[in-house]
């Protein structure tokens, strides 16, 4: 808590390994450069992982296919420590040659509640993915029945024009004159596309097909959306621009 | 005042060329008109069969003297013979874009070489505005998106399904600093080791076979990946080729026609378009920073950028104009090596010396391929490496092009081995006599590569050509000099003077520089005294103020001897002394002086002390000159008593060296009057050569000579004894200044022709010299007899010596 009592506004890159938080490092900088805000950055050792590792008969599988064996709960713990100093170490270079504030904290729990825990109402959230292909060609909003002049499509515009993406934003079909014209005020990347939220099952399936480069999910709206299944279903960063609270 | 005996003194007539403007009909030269050229047949004869003949290695080497007009007339007739020629190919370096250090020589039809390099700048211009357009177009945009979909739907769809399946079969895959971690689940949580021992065995079994099909989907899923991205790759490849192919195949259409006769050109293109369709990425650099110019990009010249430096054209050879300029004629008056054959350029870049192919420069031979080249050959053989380079050159018909520091493995970078250019040149080299002389001798490629010898004559015998050519040409220089024109009387003084300058009164100069500034110099002369034209006056103007301005060193000769302080008689008699005369050739000046020469005899045992050798003052020709004296003195007197002469000769006064044997006859004639104890007349000087039958032969120098004694004698005052006695055989090269010649008119001064040494002696002395008599002796009184009586003298005292050594040998 600051001095008059109101947080400082925080880009929370979070990810439970190293491999996720650094493929959303660059889109974290973007952001925080962006909105103006200092980077921290949020490795949480997931207890679910632990769970697993102590399980006799869990499997592990490496980023490229391989099998693993003989992961413990103690390889998995020195595996988190490992991969906290070396997100701290990148992060803190990152945040320096971007001239930006920073912060970095290493806590055991679930990811999702440990950011409901920690973040603050300004706070923007990025969880880490590291996609199995290179990066997609598009950064997508799910904007639902939110205002498109509420913000979040002109930070997405700004977000997607300094990361060379192309915009897809995923609105109501009562707001789709007015986000083709904010795509028609903008300049810098072209191709940016509307297309209709047609609810969350439809979205989940689109999602799995797209491959996008980002994810950008503005929470805290009428119809709390189900974080970890987006996440789970668009397989890339996703940046969650409300409270991180998890929907159904 | 004539001897008794000896030589007649020449006539007047017999002094000079007998020039007068009576001789001339025109009222002033302008009325004349002729050619420069005169006189040099043979010398333009081997120009133009070296212009005009086809075959290689007819190189020509005009020979001559400067100022003989050899370089203004060598490049009259190879002008001329140039129209004639068709006009030479144009040639261009380009881009090698398999080996880029072997960059390619193209030959072109001339005037096409630009058309090539503008065509390509059009190009590269056209092409950086196109392939940008074509890949931010709509179509580009659509396949490639459809690329990328079709690319990631399959993975992605497959990464669902396994992602379906482990739900379907409450397995979890979680993402670890390990990797991922497949486990079984139970209401959405882990399941811990605790609860799954609580399961039954089937359905421990059955969690364990999910966990493991699953974990066998991810792993079969995630190692798909490399070979989908090649995939990826490749599809995105091709997109990328077909649009650089469709934007390339357009833009370079037209060039392709307009050079499609040319097969050079179409191979060339074909590579261009191969490598613009594998780098179109270059074309798609952002301009960003400084890059940026502010005018638009449509305008910006593009093809300057480095990064197209590669489809650049260098134009090593154009051949610009109408078609009507025939072949080159091309001179090269600083022929360094690589202004010779071309150069290699490098730039520096973050310090490493680094090149291409458009720093490739040409040389003299690439300019003159084709036609002619003319070449100074002091300068070509003082300048390193450049004669070897010419050679080369000539002796394989082709330019490659190198640097003397690769060749000496003094630098060591990146450089280029560009092809050769095929050579068809006639080179001109223009030089001294001396250096094809030596070149003949010593370089044994010359004589095979210039095969032609233009020798261009320093002047004409005045019977084998009219006064009026020689006249008109006189006037042709005139007029080219923008010089006013010559009455008769002033053609007459320059006829004199070109005489003058060949020392011949048979031969006219025909040293164009030299004849041109003395016209000059009289125009000057003339225009000061308001004349139009030039007369006999201004030349004799201009004659005399060059000798006064190059006559310090003449008067101060002449004033140390008419101060007394150089010891020279122009009156009187003296035994063993003779006046013998020299030439002094210090720069463009030329002028006599008389010097003492002495003479003492003694008994002795036949030698004759040159102390000018003796000193090592004396050069080899005037040693060559003392001995054949001696060979004449051994045979012309006593010759049945053993030579019992001892003698000694030398130039008094004389403090620097001697050489040349024109005084031979002088020391002769000094011998012998010490020799017979006759005295010589000091009012006269002598210059000429003896062989050892006592002929006198010719010398040269002989005017300024006999003018060098007449000033002294001048100075001292005339008294009709003095004169100079001179070689008959140099009779034919009088051309003497006018003051010696109304002196000789007057009676006041003589010049006396000798054809032997009797001559000499009798002209000296006053007394017969003596033939040799039946009896075997010379005449009584006679100076050969006095002569061999005083040797015959020394034979009898060195004999009786002899003998009285022998009796006091005995007695002992």
């Amino acid at each position: 808590m600051s001095e008059t009592g109101s947080p400082p506004f925080r880009v929370i890159l979070s990810a439970t390994c190293y491999a996720d938080a650094e493929a959303a490092l660059h889109l974290a900088v973007l952001l925080a450069r962006q909105v103006g805000a200092g980077l921290h950055g949020l490795l949480v050792s997931d207890e679910a992982i632990l769970e697993a590792a102590r399980h006799p008969h869990a499997r592990a599988v490496s980023f490229s296919g391989q099998a693993v064996s003989q992961v413990t709960v103690e390889t998995m713990r020195a595996a988190f420590r490992a991969d906290a100093r070396l997100f701290e170490k990148r992060l803190v270079q990152a945040a320096r040659d971007a001239v930006l504030d920073t912060g970095f904290s290493a806590i055991g729990g679930r990811l999702m509640a440990v950011l409901a825990q920690i973040t603050g109402a300004r706070d923007i959230v990025v969880v880490g993915f590291r996609r199995a292909l290179r990066e997609g060609d598009a950064l997508i909003l799910v904007l639902g029945d939110r205002n498109p002049d509420s913000g979040q499509l002109s930070l997405a515009l700004h977000l997607a024009a300094a990361a060379h993406k192309r915009l897809v934003v995923f609105a109501t079909p009562r707001w789709e004159e007015e986000i083709v014209a904010a795509f028609r005020r903008g300049s810098g990347v072209r191709h940016n596309e509307y297309r209709p939220y047609l609810g969350t099952g439809n979205l989940l399936r689109e999602l799995e097909r797209m491959s996008p480069a980002a994810l950008i999910i503005a929470t805290g709206q009428d119809e709390a959306l189900p974080v970890t299944a987006l996440i789970n279903a668009a397989r890339c960063p996703v940046i969650l621009t409300g409270p991180a609270t998890e929907g159904k | 005042m004539a001897n008794p005996v000896g030589p007649a003194p020449l006539p007047v007539v017999k002094l000079s060329a007998p020039v007068k403007a009576e001789d001339f009909t025109f009222s002033t030269s302008a009325e004349l008109h002729g050619t420069n050229w005169i006189g040099q047949d043979r010398a333009l004869g081997a120009l133009r069969m070296a212009a005009e003949m086809r075959h290689s290695d007819f190189n020509a080497f005009v020979l001559g003297n400067p100022g003989s007009g050899r370089r203004r007339m060598t490049r009259a007739i190879l002008a001329e013979a140039a129209m004639n020629r068709p006009r030479p190919a144009d040639w261009v370096y380009v881009n090698n874009f398999d080996a880029p250090d072997k960059p390619v020589a193209i030959e072109l039809p001339p005037g096409m070489a630009t058309k090539l390099r503008k065509a390509m700048e059009e190009l590269i211009d056209e092409l950086a505005n196109d392939i940008p357009a074509l890949f931010d177009s709509e179509d580009y945009q659509t396949r490639r998106r459809s690329i990328e979909q079709s690319y990631t739907e399959e993975h992605e769809a497959e990464m669902s399904r396994v992602f379906e399946q482990a739900r379907a079969r409450d397995v979890a895959i979680l993402r670890t600093p390990m990797g991922f971690t497949v486990v079984g689940t139970r209401d959405g949580e882990v399941m811990t080791p605790e609860k799954y021992r609580n399961l039954s065995e089937d359905e421990q079994a059955a969690i364990d076979a999910a966990v493991d099909e699953t974990e066998q989907e991810l792993a079969a899923a995630l190692k798909a990946v490399p070979g989908r991205e090649k995939q990826h790759r490749r599809d995105v490849e091709d997109l990328n080729y077909a649009m650089a192919t469709g934007g390339v195949d357009v833009a370079i259409r037209t060039l392709r026609e307009s050079f499609s006769g040319i097969q050079a050109v179409t191979d060339y293109l074909d590579a261009v378009r191969g490598d613009l369709i594998e780098n179109a990425e270059i074309f798609l650099v952002r301009e960003d920073g400084a890059e940026a110019g502010p005018f638009p990009v449509a305008t910006t010249r593009h093809y300057a950028k480095p990064r197209f430096q590669r489809y650049a054209v260098n134009v090593v050879v154009a051949q610009e104009g109408d078609g009507e300029n025939g072949a080159p004629v091309i001179e090269e008056d600083l022929p360094t090596l690589a202004n010779l054959i071309g150069r290699i350029e490098y730039a520096s870049e973050m310090g490493a010396l680094v090149t291409n192919f458009t720093m490739i420069k040409p040389g003299a031979l690439h300019r003159a391929n084709g036609g002619f080249l003319i070449l100074d050959a002091r300068q070509i053989l003082s300048e390193p490496f450049a004669w070897d380079a010419l050679k080369r050159c000539l002796r394989t018909h082709e330019i490659a092009i190198y640097s003397p520091a690769e060749r000496l493995s003094l630098i060591s970078t990146v450089s280029l081995a560009p092809d050769p250019v095929p050579l068809d040149v006639r080179v001109i080299l223009l030089g001294e006599r001396i250096f094809y002389y030596l070149l003949a001798a010593l370089d044994p490629d010359f004589a095979h590569l210039f095969k032609l010898e233009a020798d261009f004559n320093d002047h004409i015998t005045t019977g084998s050509d009219g006064s009026g050519a020689y006249a008109a040409m006189i006037a042709e220089i005139a007029r080219d000099g923008g010089l006013r024109p010559l009455d008769p009387p002033a053609m007459a003084r320059i006829f004199n003077e070109s005489h003058r300058m060949t020392g011949d009164a048979e031969r006219l100069s025909l040293s164009l520089d030299h004849l041109s500034d003395l016209l000059r110099e009289a125009d000057f002369w003339s225009g000061s005294e308001g004349h139009d034209v030039i007369g006999a006056e201004a030349v004799e103007k201009a004659v005399a103020e060059r000798e006064f301005r190059a006559g310090r060193l003449r008067e101060l000769g002449a004033e140390a001897i008419l101060r007394e302080t150089l010891m020279i008689d122009t009156d009187g008699v003296r035994v063993g002394q003779i006046n013998a005369l020299s030439v002094l050739e210090i720069g463009g000046t030329r002028f006599g002086l008389p010097s003492r020469l002495t003479a003492r005899t003694r008994l002795g045992t036949g030698k004759v002390v040159d102390i000018e050798r003796e000193t090592e003052l004396g050069g080899p020709i005037h040693s060559k000159g003392m001995l054949i004296l001696q060979g004449y003195l051994a045979a012309a007197y006593a010759t049945d008593a053993p030579m019992s002469l001892w003698a000694s000769l030398v130039f008094e006064q004389s403090y620097g060296g001697v050489d040349g044997d024109s005084a031979s006859a002088a020391e002769l004639l000094a011998i012998i009057s010490s020799l017979s104890d006759v005295p010589i007349d000091q009012s006269l000087a002598i210059t000429g050569s003896v062989n050892q039958f006592g002929d006198i032969q010719a010398i040269g120098g002989v005017n300024e000579k006999i003018e060098g004694f007449f000033d002294i004698c001048a100075a001292r005052g005339l008294t009709g004894r003095q004169g100079v006695l001179i070689p008959a055989a140099n009779v034919k090269h009088l051309s003497l200044r006018r003051r010696v010649i109304q002196a000789v008119e007057a009676g006041q001064f003589r010049i006396l022709p000798m054809r032997t040494i009797a001559d000499g002696i009798e002209a000296l002395t006053g007394t017969v010299a003596g033939t040799r008599l039946p009896d075997g002796l010379y005449p009584e009184g006679s100076v050969n007899r006095r002569a061999e009586d005083q040797l015959r003298a020394f034979a009898a005292k060195r004999k009786a010596f002899g003998r009285a050594g022998k009796e006091v040998r005995t007695d002992v």
